[in-house]
């Protein structure tokens, strides 16, 4: 279970790249107000950090789960916007496991592309974790439906469909006739929307069968746990932040954080992130051993499901330590909390994982 | 009595694992194991006699002792492995401060006399030790410890009272902090000593538990003559010894099993199709905390190496083992209705319980060997240079 020197070596690497590259090109003011990103993602581009999921032989880095988590938590340290997990790490997952040809080569070609973007679009307006609690279907005149909070701009997305008793994907472009989008802007300033379909042609022959179903299961477990990373490390920053505050704040000649009242809610808050590290990392080692078991499947939901809580409770609880200057919005603290809930319900919401991981113990048990 | 001599060394953890398992689904007594009518159950007394008796006859006895002294000398990964095979098989609990405190406690400090008096009777389960710690005075704020002994020529005349000893009763020793020099700074002058519980002078008396237990008592010393050899390390530094060992009782003491067998009544009440689904959701929450609880504590554990110290940030295991116990037993007590109202076992659709008891004996975690506010002072200081 324990990843290898050279994977480590190498995560390090990409993650040091990654660094350098927010050092140069990113700050926080992106995050205060809408700001052209793009400058960052042709920097990824160029350093191979959008194809880091795609096997060595197709230029990536055999980025598996534990490579991403490291990743996504300097992203979410740094408070990062970017579409990084639907327009590269899932892209990446599915493109590593689908059959050569057509298809395979356009997204590739996508991947590594600087500007024209693919967007995995598996959500709808229920939020369900279960790819197959979808609306969208795939007919013989085309995809109808409409997915949700889909990750803009795109050129083309990856929808996942009902095609009779199959999920399947499809590719759609987002020229193609029967393509529609609008546009929200989340709270880290990405453009997320609708994708509405309306009897849109897919570029290829969309992909079915038992194994295409495996991989988008494990493309949106891949996803919660990515995103549960991403607010781990919102949460990190934040108590980090926090705890120097409280020991340089002085009221009543005394550092803040000397006070007991104050001390206990920090513990609870270290004893918050512990749980969230170490969840996060057996969910990782055991996506990597084997994406599809059950005990996998529980420890993904306990990772996302915590993360999640735990950014809420650092949210609230790192405003208030901060008294009165953390309520504006020149003290930096509160833009973590504006991460947290922009991240929180992505890839299912909290009592989703938890209603999941009732139902395998419930199974476990035998009841 | 021998232990027997299995080379554990030469086993693989799988192999070490399935020994183990084997042997205790082979012996364990049914009566003894932990239940939703006992989430908690302790064994002690007689009971705890016969237990060590047969780990020694077993081969499986005081698994962190050196071979030297008669122990298993396990790697601290099998111990770890001994200690989750025990709570899969739902042993009951002792309270053996025998094995983890006095026996490594007198190996590093003790006498060469006080080793071949002590250790091997404590081994063998003939000799059980109470904790001489507490006083009515001195609770979290121990080192103010008041019990006084006066060294008068070979012997040291003790007089005092201490509180919250358990299973004193059933003890033949006890250790104990006692104060021997008054001096500005209270963790000075404290001396640690081992108390032979037939010695003239001692009375205990049990107290009663709000769960309805006597497993507590005080223990009153009336002019006590214990003999000066008795002193463990250096007379005064007994704080130091006392504080020494405390590392690996926040490991152990801060385990997810006690909070496991709460779960195990909470699916047994909960895990049903009528179950109002606010109940089930809680279940679900209190599911993941129990799944990610023991990811943290094999992650932390496994961080162990042998030469590196218990560091102050074990001490968030105990917190959280207590606050997980205190939230189960109330998710229990919620989830029994009109049952939490009987004082006696109960069926529960087929689930025999005891609302009152696991709630009340759940309060005990948070409050012995340090409280959860004492913990956290000792992060928020230690860890978090608050």
């Amino acid at each position: 279970m324990n990843p290898n020197s050279a994977d480590v070596a190498v995560t390090h690497m990409v993650e040091a790249s990654a660094q350098s590259i927010l050092d140069t090109h990113h700050s926080l003011g992106n995050v205060r107000s809408p700001a052209d990103k793009s400058n960052i993602w042709k920097e990824f581009a160029d350093s191979g950090l959008l194809g880091l999921g795609l096997p060595e032989e197709l230029g990536g880095a055999g980025f598996g789960a534990r490579g991403y988590v490291q990743i996504a938590k300097l992203f979410g340290r740094e408070l990062v916007s970017s579409p990084f997990i639907a327009q590269s790490v899932l892209p990446c997952y599915i493109t590593a496991r689908i059959d050569d040809g057509n298809l395979r080569d356009e997204l590739l070609a996508y991947i590594n592309a600087e500007t024209k973007r693919v967007s995995f679009a598996g959500t709808e307006i229920n939020n369900s974790i279960d790819p197959f609690s979808i609306s969208t279907k795939l007919t013989d005149t085309g995809v109808f439906g409409e997915k949700a909070f889909v990750a803009l701009p795109a050129s083309a997305f990856i929808v996942t469909a009902q095609a009779g008793d199959e999920l399947c994907l499809a590719f759609v472009e987002s020229t193609e006739h029967g393509v529609n989008t609008d546009n929200s802007q989340n709270l880290l300033n990405e453009k997320v929307g609708r994708l509405m379909l309306d009897g849109a042609t897919p570029k290829y022959d969309p992909l079915a069968g038992s194994d295409i179903e495996n991989i988008v299961r494990c493309a949106l477990d891949l996803g919660a746990l990515v995103t549960a990373a991403q607010l781990a490390g919102v949460s990190h920053k934040a108590f980090d932040i926090t705890l120097e505050y409280l020991r340089t704040r002085k009221q009543f000649n005394q550092s803040i954080g000397s006070f007991q009242a104050i001390q206990h809610r920090a513990v609870d808050l270290y004893i918050a992130q512990q749980f969230v590290e170490s969840s996060i990392q057996r969910a990782a080692e055991l996506f990597d051993e084997d994406p599809c078991s059950t005990q996998t499947q529980q420890a993904i939901s306990c990772a996302k499901a915590r993360a999640s809580e735990t950014a809420l409770l650092m949210s609230k609880e790192t405003i208030q330590l901060h008294g009165a200057i953390g309520f504006t919005d020149e003290a930096d603290i509160g833009l973590y909390a504006r991460a947290s809930l922009c991240l929180m319900n992505q890839f299912g919401s909290t009592i989703a994982h938890q209603r999941r991981v009732y139902d395998i113990e419930r199974a476990r048990r035998g009841k | 009595m021998e232990n027997k001599s299995i080379d554990y060394d030469a086993m693989g953890d799988t192999e070490f694992r399935a020994a183990l398992r084997t042997w205790l689904e082979d012996v364990y007594p049914e009566n003894w194991k932990q239940t939703p009518r006992r989430p908690l159950l302790r064994i002690r007394g007689k009971d705890a006699r016969a237990w060590i008796k047969m780990l020694c006859e077993g081969g499986w006895r005081c698994p962190a002792w050196p071979k030297e002294y008669g122990g298993m000398e396990l790697s601290f990964k099998k111990q770890i492995i001994y200690h989750e095979e025990l709570e899969r098989i739902r042993a009951g609990r002792i309270i053996d401060g025998g094995e983890q405190m006095i026996g490594p406690t007198l190996m590093a400090y003790g006498t060469d006399e006080q080793k071949r008096k002590y250790i091997e009777p404590t081994r063998t389960g003939e000799y059980l030790w109470a904790q001489g710690y507490s006083e009515p005075g001195a609770g979290s704020d121990l080192a103010s410890l008041r019990t006084k002994a006066e060294l008068e020529g070979d012997h040291y005349r003790i007089n005092g009272h201490k509180i919250w000893t358990s299973h004193a009763d059933e003890c033949s020793h006890m250790y104990a902090l006692v104060r021997t020099t008054v001096s500005e700074k209270k963790q000075v002058g404290i001396t640690f000593i081992l108390i032979d519980m037939e010695t003239p002078g001692i009375s205990v008396r049990p107290i009663k538990t709000v769960a309805g237990e006597d497993e507590l008592c005080e223990v009153f010393l009336d002019d006590v003559m214990v003999p000066k050899e008795n002193v463990v390390g250096e007379p005064d530094n007994g704080w130091t010894i006392a504080k020494a060992l405390l590392g690996y009782e926040r490991v152990w003491i801060g385990n997810p099993g006690p909070a496991a067998r709460y779960l195990d009544l909470a699916c047994e009440l909960i895990m049903k199709d009528e179950t109002d689904s606010s109940l089930k959701d809680e279940l679900a929450k209190t599911i993941c905390d129990m799944h990610d609880f023991r990811v943290l504590y094999e992650t932390m554990c496994h961080s162990i190496s042998p030469d590196s110290e218990i560091g102050p940030e074990f001490s968030i295991l105990k917190i959280i083992s207590a606050d997980m116990l205190r939230d189960i037993s109330e998710l229990n007590a919620r989830a029994s209705g009109q049952y939490s109202q009987l004082d006696s076992d109960v069926e529960i659709d087929g689930a025999l319980t005891n609302i009152g008891w696991q709630f009340f004996t759940a309060r005990a975690q948070a409050i012995f060997a340090g409280s959860n506010e004492i913990q956290r002072n000792i992060v928020a200081k230690r860890v978090l240079n608050l």
